[in-house]
């Protein structure tokens, strides 16, 4: 077997740049290896908005990335979804929420790697507002997100 | 911004010119550590055979017993996110190469994609962003094609 020719390729990329200061694990997920049926629990007070994670390093081969991903939400009334991406490194995603009214929200994300594997992580936010201030609801999100 | 391997984005479509007919010679969708093998269009009984390494190496290979000057070119689709694409490290092969840049904006510097001819360049289809190339790599012999 003779070789014609042989290179490689680089690509400039707009690679979501978006960074998450979540530094504990109230809205980041440490996705699970072993049980997939896990569901990450959080409790927020209305008003808060802030990034939700699921960090699929522990779960996915070394050599794996992220090549999109779906957020979904049961009723997007809750918690109000924005800006869907993948974080930097390729192997975590986000997604903002905003605890938009009192109750709770499901919400997972599937994560499609570089060999068409999905791995799916679920969320249960629970939107707690007692006492009970003023504060002025966002409109309700959207129940589907996609990046890219 | 910040550069990486294309295949770092996951499975790349990669399409071959290599016979000079009038149609890529295979197209698919290959990722890192895999290849395709189909007929070479130059060489009855021979095989071509397209392959990606683990590290994202893009590698052309013959089975043929004379395949110099042959009039190869390939193409790897813009990944998604990506804004532009080069080849990076020296391009090996039996020929010396030369190399266009082409970016999402459909610069090509006269490179072929789909028809046209070397004195009349090719040109992406602009209503078909996920076909536009990453590269274009014809060896210096010949290249026309078209």
């Amino acid at each position: 077997m003779a070789l014609i020719l042989s290179f490689a390729t680089e690509a400039n990329a707009d690679l979501p740049t978006a960074s998450c200061d979540e530094i504990g694990r109230a809205t980041r997920c440490y996705v699970s290896a072993h049980d997939r049926m896990r569901v990450h629990g959080s409790r927020l007070v209305r008003g808060e908005k802030r990034c939700l994670v699921a960090d699929y390093n522990g779960a996915i081969s070394a050599g794996r990335m992220i090549v999109s991903v779906i957020w979904r939400c049961y009723d997007g009334y809750a918690v109000a979804m924005s800006n869907a991406r993948i974080l930097d490194g390729l192997r975590q995603a986000a997604v903002d929420i905003s605890a938009n009214w009192p109750g709770g929200e499901w919400l997972q994300c599937e994560a499609t790697l570089d060999n068409g594997e999905v791995y799916v992580q679920r969320f249960r936010v629970d939107v707690r507002d007692y006492p009970c201030f003023d504060v002025p609801p966002v409109v309700s999100g959207p129940l589907v997100l996609t990046a890219p | 911004m910040t550069w990486a391997n294309a295949f770092d984005f996951g499975p790349q479509e990669v399409k071959v010119w290599a016979g000079g007919a009038s149609a890529w010679d295979w197209t698919g969708t290959l990722a890192k550590g895999e290849e395709a093998q189909f007929a070479d269009p130059l060489s009855a009984g021979a095989n071509l055979t397209v392959s990606v390494d683990t590290s994202g190496v893009v590698s052309l290979l013959t089975d043929a017993a004379d395949f110099a000057g042959r009039d190869a070119i390939v193409a790897v689709g813009l990944p998604a996110n990506a804004t532009s694409a080069r080849v990076v490290g020296a391009i090996t092969g039996a020929a010396s190469a030369l190399v266009q840049q082409v970016t999402a904006a459909g610069s090509q510097d006269g490179f072929p994609l789909s028809g046209g001819s070397a004195s009349s360049p090719w040109t992406p289809n602009p209503a078909d962003a996920s076909h536009w190339p990453l590269a274009l790599i014809g060896l210096e012999a010949n290249w026309s094609g078209g």
